[in-house]
């Protein structure tokens, strides 16, 4: 009898508590459309710990007019939902008017996986009427879904660079202003993705792209470097890593530090040196421990002690 | 189970749970390391998951602070692939600790998150952590308009940071948001869900956020809010622009960009029907400075100011902002308004003509001679306070010329607060109304034109000697004053002033105090002279008072061969210059004139060592008393009983006055009283000592003495009011050394005394000199004259009454008690009139109780009374 007691009060107490959390995302799910900005930010973070089911309930901001709702729709969907999930995104990707909806599509999209998603994705990354931030987006969403089969696009958009421009003097400088880079985010994007993917022409396409004389945007190659880095770690592909070594003991010569720096400590990441890079590793890293820039002398440090001995 | 296997188990329970802990708690502290290491070194994927870790658990400044530049690039790049509200909330709170460059990637990944990110942002604008809201703004600044609609609710927020972070990015994204921040300045009254203080939170960011659009928001203002109906929003459109035009800032806008506010200002300075706007449109031109004296700003408010029919807040603004325009054009004006109407505007009038600055001295200096005191005192103030030495000839004239002791005073005040090389440019004009100012009545100027003077340097000797020399006592003396301040250079011409001794007594007189007051710097060159063997004995006198002024003890060698074989005159002054000194070197030429043939010079040298306080000149005295010169024998006497030398020996304080008493020797208090008794009955001794040997008897309580005090006191003359303090001196002196005996037995010093008083044929000097002295003697005498009071005759009645009553407090309760005992009417009647010359509290209570019948005689008591003020006149 008492069991039975029990049972039935921890019964009513579960209830009401499914209930109270029943109301409780509702109310979410309403403020997930207000103006009140600490109240969006609590309807996201409670709607996005509360699984699947959510989806169904926030779907319908998908056709919202404001697009911030739109997009606020599509992140908590991208968060809670599964692959099957997928099919109510691609429309915001394809057609949606702002572009901060779609490329939280192409987020979303990254996280959800599911049929028709790489391809999708592929084709936005590849298309170049796009906005730079979808393209990029898209790029990081691919190398979030392992994507294999999007190594030419992204390799094609890394490659997508303004010319490097011939060195001048001073008052040519001036008078002459640099064209303004337009896929600099893209290439970024681009240059990550390629690293978390791997693959030989990945690793080319990134050793092109941390020379200071094929690529103009200093940013770009240090992502370059670092993600070399990234496929340098547990790679045992000889040709991948020849590839891969010969460009980092280019980069480390930039003239730009947070390149040199970028290049150094990815080299302290390669796990695998074969001979004939050896004499030349300890050479940059001895000359990197003396660089006027602080971080270098601190990934050359740090290289140094995740390398070990090198055979001179 | 057993115990023993039951124990087993928990101590291995225990043993494992206390494992966990501690393999736990190492997980824990090294978790951190962890995740920073896979930021750093790890995978792709160990990347972005141990930044989503670290996102989740609200640590990522945790994990980035202090962290080499590949971690915080990871941790950026993971957030961007992470992508959602709380990894761009946790970035915002790591970003303050972000490398420079970080920081660029990380703001801009915030802005190309867009307006997806709005929330995130703004809620990061909010939080209390200010190194939160660091990297915010630049972010909503970027993301631009969609920014607004989440910002303008917080424009009244309670928190000042969130406001100040409001307009910064209101006022960063400049002309989109310029619509909807002017419509907030034109509120005029709160919202319908808004208190009046939240209205006027909000109406200041709006402003707040114009400011910070400067120049891009001069068009919105001018169009908006300068023609708005609303007085006060026409006012806020005027503060605004000249706060953003404002030319005093430290980053003020460009003057082509502050030039295009004046056109507006203008137009409404002069156009504006509420005087309120006009004011603060004038106010506001005030601030433009250079940019606006140079666009022809100074004209329309010098028609302003002249406006006699404008208000006065409105002329004050716009005198204020001629000031801050310095414009020169506009000094004239401003005098011309000062002298004719400047009612209510007076001391903006003349601040703005302080910040006119050298321009201004021209016109002020014709408004010193304007006829009204009042504008000479502004036109003064004004010139005070401009640097330079442009405004020294006006302020002289002014004090040379002005009836009014306030103009005068600023003057003198002025000129003294003038540097010392701006004086020196004008000394050929200015000295004289300085020189003059030194006899002015008011103390404020005579003090100050010292002061000037003295700035001015050597330049102005001469003209000080003059004053010097001259008959005004207190501008001589500050002239000397003056002359000391200017120093060494000074002396020589004071030395030529002192060898004019001969010929103007008073300049040498002065030119000697003056190098006395210059210390040893003069000592060589006023010796000069003494060496000079050809200067009159007035030159050479002169220059020893100023050599014993320097108190420098380098004089002593110079006086002392002064000294030998001088004649009276030169002596006299010697030793009164060695007394000045007060060097113990100097006592040996002090008791050298002790035994000078003149007795001028010996009076001298007494009157000086009875001052003497170094050495130990007693024994030579002692061998004096020896001496077959009577005269230096009294002298000695004198010295060594008045001298503070010679309590040295032992010292003992009686509080008569201050007096102190003086104990000798034994061997040496017979000699000595003997001597001074000689001494104060000796017709053919000096005056001067006997006085001093009157008064040494009663120092000395020398009781032997007191017949010849006696005879002094009763013969009347010169000597008998000294001889009157002696003997009160030596009464006390007895009663005190005969306390402990307590003998009852009136002392013979005090029985002198009285007999002199109830004397018939004392005459009333007489009676006086004895009166002071019982009065000095305290209690001693009381008992006894309130006894004779009851039998005297009635002419004497008066001054026993009188004595008492100035013995005072001393004699209170022996009368109170007495009068208690008394049983005659008459007698009874004369305690009263005493009680009334004693005047204590005591006693005016006692006779506010006696009856009507008994209360004192009139006559008697004013007869009484003015013996009591009398005696108490001379009583010390």
């Amino acid at each position: 009898m008492i069991v039975a007691v029990i049972l039935i009060i921890l019964a009513a107490i579960y209830g009401i508590t499914l209930y109270q959390r029943g109301v409780k995302l509702q109310q979410y799910v309403v403020e997930l459309d207000s103006d009140d900005s600490a109240a969006v930010l609590k309807a996201i973070d409670g709607l996005s710990s509360s699984g699947r089911r959510i989806v169904g309930r926030v779907d319908f901001y998908l056709d919202n007019v404001r697009p911030e709702v739109r997009s606020r729709a599509v992140m908590v969907i991208g968060t809670c939902g599964s692959s099957a999930d997928s099919a109510i995104i691609f429309p915001l990707l394809e057609g949606d008017d702002d572009k901060f909806v779609r490329r939280d599509a192409a987020v979303a999209l990254g996280k959800l996986g599911g049929d028709g998603v790489v391809a999708a994705l592929t084709k936005k990354l590849g298309d170049g009427s796009e906005d730079v931030l979808v393209r990029a987006a898209a790029a990081n969403s691919l190398a979030m879904l392992g994507a294999a089969e999007s190594i030419a696009g992204l390799v094609a958009a890394l490659a997508n660079r303004p010319p490097v421009l011939e060195p001048v003097s001073e008052e040519d400088a001036e008078a002459e202003e640099a064209p303004e880079d337009a896929t600099l985010p893209l290439r970024m994007a681009a240059a990550e993705a390629l690293g978390r993917l791997g693959t030989d022409a990945g690793v080319k396409a990134l050793g092109e792209a941390v020379l200071e004389n094929t690529e103009p945007g200093e940013r770009v190659r240090a992502v370059a470097a670092y993600a070399l880095g990234d496929a340098a770690l547990n790679n045992d592909n000889e040709e991948e890593m020849n590839t891969l070594l010969e460009s980092l003991l280019t980069a480390s010569g930039d003239s730009i530090g947070d390149v040199r720096i970028a290049a150094i400590q990815s080299l302290g990441k390669a796990t695998l040196i074969p001979d004939t890079f050896q004499a030349r590793l300890d050479k940059v890293l001895t000359a990197a421990v003396a660089d006027e820039h602080y971080w270098v002398r601190e990934a050359a440090k740090e290289a140094r002690r995740n390398v070990g001995p090198l055979g001179t | 189970m057993d115990e023993r296997t039951r124990r087993q188990i928990d101590w291995i329970v225990i043993i494992g749970v206390v494992a966990c802990l501690i393999v736990w708690g190492i997980g824990r502290s090294q978790r951190m390391a962890r995740m920073q290491n896979q930021l750093g070194s790890g995978t792709p994927d160990q990347q972005i998951k141990a930044a989503q870790t670290l996102i989740d658990g609200r640590i990522l400044a945790d994990a980035v602070k202090d962290q080499p530049r590949w971690v915080q690039e990871r941790v950026v790049s993971a957030v961007a692939q992470i992508g959602t509200a709380q990894a761009w909330y946790q970035l915002l709170t790591a970003w303050y600790l972000l490398d420079a460059p970080v920081q660029a990637r990380a703001t801009e990944l915030l802005t190309n998150a867009g307006t997806t990110a709005i929330p995130t942002l703004v809620e990061a604008l909010r939080d209390k952590d200010a190194n939160t809201r660091k990297g915010v703004n630049a972010v909503l600044i970027a993301i631009g308009e969609p920014v607004i609609p989440y910002l303008l609710p917080l424009m009244d927020a309670w928190d000042d940071y969130v406001r100040a972070g409001v307009s910064a990015v209101l006022g960063g994204i400049g002309e989109p948001a310029i619509d909807e921040v002017i419509a907030v300045v034109k509120k005029t009254a709160p919202g319908a869900d808004q208190d009046s203080e939240e209205y006027l939170r909000e109406r200041t960011a709006a402003q707040a956020a114009l400011k910070v659009m400067k120049a891009g928001a001069f068009d919105a203002i001018v169009k908006d809010l300068l023609t708005d109906p609303n007085t006060d929003t026409r006012g806020i459109g005027v503060t605004l622009l000249g706060a953003i035009a404002d030319q005093s800032l430290v980053t003020p806008i460009p003057p082509e960009e502050a030039a295009g506010v004046l056109s507006p200002l203008l137009a409404s300075l002069q156009n504006d029907n509420s005087y309120a706007v006009r004011r603060k449109a004038a106010l506001s031109l005030g601030l433009l400075g250079a940019v606006g004296r140079e666009n022809g700003a100074g004209a329309p408010l010098i028609a302003r100011l002249q406006n006699p029919s404008e208000r006065p807040d409105v002329r004050a603004a716009a005198a204020e902002a001629l000031g801050k325009l310095a414009d020169p054009a506009a000094a004239a004006p401003l005098v011309q308004v000062l002298i004719n109407s400047r009612q209510g505007i007076a001391d903006e009038l003349v601040r703005a003509l302080e910040r006119i600055g050298p321009a201004a001295v021209t016109p002020l200096a014709q408004a010193i001679t304007h006829p009204s005191a009042e504008v000479q005192v502004l036109a003064v103030r004004a010139l005070s306070n401009i640097g330079g030495t442009g405004p020294v000839v006006p302020l002289a004239t002014a004090l040379s010329t002005a009836s009014a002791p306030a103009v005068r005073r600023g003057a003198a005040e002025a000129l003294r607060a003038r540097a010392a090389g701006n004086l020196s440019v004008h000394v050929g004009t200015i000295v004289g109304p300085l020189t003059k100012a030194l006899s002015d009545p008011d103390w404020h100027v005579y003090y100050a034109a010292r002061d000037a003077l003295s700035k001015c340097g050597p330049a102005v000797v001469p003209a000080l000697l003059q004053v010097l020399g001259g008959d005004h006592v207190r501008a001589a003396h500050m002239a000397q004053q003056a002359l000391v301040r200017i120093g060494k250079p000074a002396i020589s011409e004071l030395i030529g002033a002192l060898k004019q001794a001969h010929s103007n007594a008073r300049l040498a007189r002065w030119a000697a105090i003056a190098l006395g007051e210059l210390g040893h710097e003069a000592v060589k060159p006023v010796s000069a002279i003494l060496g000079d063997a050809t200067q009159p004995t007035t030159v050479r006198e002169a220059a020893i008072v100023a050599l014993g002024r320097t108190r420098s003890k380098d004089a002593l060698p110079v006086l002392q061969e002064a000294y030998s074989g001088s004649q009276p005159p030169v002596a006299k002054a010697v030793l009164e210059a060695v007394g000045k000194i007060s060097c113990e070197g100097g006592v040996d030429i002090l008791l050298d004139g002790l035994q000078a043939a003149s007795p001028g010079v010996r009076d001298t040298a007494t009157d000086t060592l009875i001052q003497w306080r170094l050495g130990q000149p007693e024994g030579k005295l002692r061998q004096m008393l020896q001496a077959e010169d009577k005269d230096l024998q009294y002298r000695a006497a004198i010295v060594l009983v008045l001298g503070t030398s010679a309590r040295a020996e032992t010292f003992s304080f009686a509080g008569i006055g201050g007096v102190t008493e003086v104990e000798l020797a034994p061997a040496v208090r017979g000699k000595v009283g003997t001597l001074l008794s000689e001494a104060a009955a000796d017709d053919s001794a000096t005056p001067t000592v006997r006085h001093y040997a009157i008064k040494a008897l009663g120092q000395m309580g020398y009781t032997e003495g007191l017949a010849v005090l006696g005879e002094l006191l009763k013969s009347g003359g010169k000597y008998a009011a000294d001889a009157g303090q002696s003997v009160a001196w030596i009464g006390i002196k007895t009663a005190e050394t005969e306390a402990d005996e307590d003998t009852g037995q009136l002392s013979e010093a005090a029985k002198l005394l009285i007999g002199l008083l109830t004397d018939p044929d004392s005459s009333d000097d007489i009676r006086v000199q004895a009166a002071v002295a019982l009065a000095m003697m305290q209690a001693g005498p009381v008992e006894a004259m309130t006894q004779e009071l009851e039998g005297a005759p009635d002419d004497i009645k008066p001054w026993l009454a009188a004595t008492l009553g100035a013995a005072g407090r001393y004699a209170t309760e022996e009368i109170y008690e007495t009068y208690k005992r008394a049983k005659d009417p008459a007698y009874r009647m004369w305690l009263a009139v005493t009680m009334q010359c004693i005047g204590d509290d005591k006693s005016l209570k006692t006779l506010k109780q006696i009856p009507e019948q008994e209360q004192p005689d009139e006559a008697k008591s004013a007869a009484a009374l003015a013996l009591t003020a009398q005696i108490r006149l001379q009583k010390k």
